[in-house]
């Protein structure tokens, strides 16, 4: 270890000499100098073997090493080393302090009803948070850790008895076999775990609430922590999950079905709705219903670009407004907003560079796009807009279609921790239909989804049967 | 690699295929609403027609092109030469003929619209008295677009039930059903408006007689569901004539062939209906007044249900299908299937029990 931050402060207490070794940012100082110091300085004047020491010290996680190679492991970790001269056992206190800040509200995946808190940095405290859901011994996690340099500890979580044991094999073999030097974010290891890499539909959610990830678990399915991430990773993953948030289960289920059927519109709409545009302004003008006609002839009348070029420039200037929004300090971030509305709403009109029913298109498309719950399922969508624009505008309706059919046989083709992706739809399994465009109430859900294979697929019989109307 | 190739051979196509797909934006084209044939003197076809305007500038707030040629196909052509857009038909809601061209007959006008991908089967068909250029390139002063109060005047009567419809597919279905003629909507400008009071009746293509929309009433209660609508009708009640108004009529029809040999049709009207208007007070409330007005009004849908068949058959026309009922029934009987010709030949001789009733369900709240 040549970190020359590194402590080394010897003690005397009797007739002992003691030596410390720590790494002073990692170790919580004030239990140092408060607790540890002070017994120090009591321990029996005479000589004292480590396992004194290991017996009496008041620091929970104490333990002992006799390969000095083992030490730095621990002293990087936040742990101090401590030898008695004259002995050959050095003892190892866990008095770390690891700088992590304090439990948030969930800022990427927001709900208006139901839990606020999210995961944080801390792997500590994310799995404490968990266990806070799921009272119960079943919850297992199995810890690897990887990354030849950056030595990240990663935990992965499931439920006993719930789990399909061959997902959560799928899973540690996965991790495991990786051979890499640092994964400092799940957001890393989720894509190098997963099925497929040259998708780009994301095939296990990433998800920062713990109230999901705790439904998930109890739905039997396995849960990957990363130290450093406040985001977990869920699998297997349906591609109808990624438009499921946990809010659904906590509003009546009219309401979580009105608004599942909302979001799945909300997909089509934002693949096809500009592209549509594109392919009736260029092909089929006989589609356009005759109330429509006259005002979308005069508002593309002075616009001097084909409709395919002025679509994707416009797509294009609210991608250059999402991502500025994204990348901007907080405060300047606002008036993006204002500049890109009044930008776009008024003066590229104004000027002649777009039509007014395109802005409206385009905007809807955009925020539809906003309704998923999954960041990485909203990006992707965004980003499919364009090459469906793109065939829109050289083959028309029928460009629509074949980038529609490539998308879905490309979707049908994948899988999830090697279960199929699509699941509710194919293979065909009424009982997850249940819980996919439209959410059953909850006397209909009894049994775990098929997409698991839990080995006990039962929820609630009893609850079931007293639910059920009429009885 | 195999997947590579894929992609380059996916590549390759969007790159070589994409001139295959030819481009009509929009903004480049002329789109036509109203599309009118007329019969010019050299027996060459007029063709008019009325342009959707879109520039928002323009002076004139419609466009009116005609040009004469052997075919309409070939009328597209000649107009295209006056026009600084291409003009395409997609939009054609309705189209017109002069009646003097439908009494020679139309089928080769209505086929090559069928035969145009771009047309939808939507497009209503009609007849005009006298020219149709003189109907599309009259000033109306209250309508800006002839084309669209064309095509808005006559799905109104429609879908009100006071007209019957006569789209493009409805045409040709009437047209190649053995025993069933087409009708038409009869347009007519009198000054500065449109008067759509008259159905054009044709015998297979051609042009052969009119009624008034009154006997188009009973012409539509036979061939269709009949779902809302009114009709004012002179009663007989107590030896007292007098007039009524039949208000949410719906009824159903049942049409059977009673005899093959001397053809001879069952013609069962049933309607539903509610008394709007009496013009005299005649207590409703009492079951055996208003049994005698049900009567009443029986009998005279009766007489003028037998007067329009007595019509028809004077016409030699077939609009409600009798010969395709007909055709049907003997066929089941064993015989041969009939031809067009055969068919109307039979129906020459058809007599018809016209047998009418009516339940008057509401007669107002106050009467």
């Amino acid at each position: 270890m040549r970190n020359p931050r590194l402590v080394f402060r010897n003690l005397s207490c009797g007739t002992n000499s003691l030596l410390l070794a720590y790494l002073p940012y990692l170790v919580d100082t004030v239990i140092l100098q408060q607790v540890l110091l002070p017994y120090f300085e009591r321990l029996p004047e005479e000589k004292v073997v480590p396992d004194t020491i290991l017996g009496n010290v008041p620091v929970a996680h104490v333990t002992q090493t006799m390969d000095y190679r083992q030490v730095s492991d621990y002293l990087v970790r936040g742990w101090i080393y401590l030898q008695i001269e004259g002995t050959a056992c050095g003892i190892l206190l866990y008095v770390a302090r690891i700088p992590s800040r304090s439990l948030g509200e969930a800022q990427v995946e927001t709900q208006i009803f139901g839990p606020q808190v999210s995961f944080t940095e801390a792997l500590e405290t994310n799995l404490g948070i968990l266990q806070g859901y799921l009272s119960t011994d079943l919850l297992t996690n199995v810890s690897i850790t990887i990354g030849k340099r950056s030595m990240t500890n990663v935990e992965v979580c499931f439920m006993e008895e719930l789990a399909a044991p061959e997902n959560v094999q799928t899973v540690i073999q996965r991790i495991s076999d990786l051979d890499i030097d640092g994964v400092i974010d799940s957001g890393k290891l989720v894509q190098l775990i997963d099925d497929n890499t040259f998708s780009i539909f994301p095939q296990l959610i990433l998800t920062e609430r713990p109230d999901h990830v705790s439904e998930a678990l109890l739905e039997g399915k396995v849960v990957v922590f990363v130290e450093g991430s406040p985001f977990a990773i869920v699998g297997p993953s349906s591609f109808v999950d990624f438009f499921k948030s946990n809010e659904d289960l906590y509003v009546r289920w009219q309401m979580a079905s009105f608004i599942r059927l909302l979001r799945f519109s909300a997909l089509f709409v934002s693949l096809f709705f500009t592209a549509t545009y594109v392919a009736a302004l260029t092909f089929h003008y006989e589609m356009i219903p005759s109330a429509l006609l006259v005002s979308l002839v005069k508002s593309r009348s002075k616009v001097p670009f084909p409709p395919l070029f002025e679509a994707l420039l416009l797509e294009m200037i609210i991608e250059f407004l999402r991502e500025a929004g994204a990348r901007l300090p907080f405060k300047v971030g606002q008036t993006i907003g204002i500049v890109g509305g009044i930008v776009i709403g008024q003066a590229a009109v104004a000027a002649g560079f777009t039509s007014n029913i395109l802005i409206m298109i385009v905007a809807l498309s955009a925020l539809a796009s906003f309704t998923f719950p999954s960041y990485m399922m909203s990006t992707a969508v965004r980003i499919l807009r364009f090459p469906i624009i793109l065939l829109a505008g050289i083959w028309g309706g029928f460009g629509i279609m074949l980038g529609a059919s490539f998308l879905l046989i490309h979707i049908l083709r994948q899988s999830s921790l090697g279960r199929p992706f699509f699941l509710p739809f194919f293979p065909f399994r009424l009982h997850d239909f249940k819980n996919s465009l439209i959410r059953f109430p909850f006397y209909s859900l009894g049994k775990r989804p098929v997409m698991t294979r839990s080995p006990d697929d039962t929820r609630a019989p009893d609850e079931v049967e007293k639910k059920r109307p009429g009885q | 690699m195999k997947r590579l190739r894929l992609l380059v051979h996916y590549l390759l196509m969007v790159a070589l295929l994409n001139g295959c797909g030819e481009q009509q934006v929009l903004e480049k084209l002329g789109l036509a609403v109203a599309v009118g044939y007329d019969l010019s003197k050299d027996g060459q076809l007029l063709g008019t027609t009325v342009f959707y305007q879109i520039d928002p500038e323009a002076r004139e707030l419609v466009t009116v092109i005609s040009g004469t040629a052997h075919t309409s196909k070939g009328l597209t052509l000649s107009q295209n030469r006056e026009s600084s857009k291409k003009i395409v038909g997609g939009q054609i809601r309705v189209v017109v003929y002069h009646d003097e061209l439908a009494r020679k007959g139309i089928l080769a006008l209505v086929e090559n619209l069928t035969r145009d991908a771009s047309i939808g089967s939507n497009v209503y068909l009609t007849v005009a008295k006298g020219r149709a250029y003189d109907i599309l390139t009259h000033r109306y002063p209250e309508n800006s677009n002839i084309g669209i109060y064309l095509y808005q005047a006559i799905r109104q009567n429609i879908d009100g039930e006071n007209m019957i419809s006569s789209k493009l597919h409805e045409f040709m279905k009437d047209y190649y059903a053995i025993g069933k003629d087409p009708v038409m909507p009869y347009i007519e400008r009198v000054k500065n408006e449109l008067h759509i009071n008259q159905i054009a009746l044709f015998r297979d293509q051609r042009l052969v007689a009119e009624i008034t929309t009154r006997e188009g009433f009973f012409l539509k209660v036979l061939r269709e569901r009949y779902n809302k609508g009114e009709l004012e009708i002179n009663i007989a009640l107590d030896k007292k004539r007098l007039f009524t108004v039949i208000e949410h009529i719906s009824s159903k029809k049942q049409m059977k062939v009673l005899d093959l040999e001397k053809p001879r049709f069952s013609v069962k009207v049933k309607m539903t209906a509610q008394i709007q208007e009496m013009a005299e007070k005649i207590d409703l409330s009492k079951p055996e007044q208003l049994n005698k007005v049900q009567k009443a009004i029986e009998l005279a849908v009766k007489k003028e249900t037998e007067q329009l068949l007595e019509k028809l058959r004077k016409h030699d026309v077939d609009p409600v299908g009798f010969g395709e009922i007909y055709n049907i029934a003997s066929q089941k009987s064993g015989k041969k299937k009939l031809s067009k010709d055969e068919c109307r030949e039979i129906m020459k001789r058809a007599k018809y029990d016209v047998d009418v009733e009516i339940k008057i369900l509401r007669t107002g709240v106050i009467g």
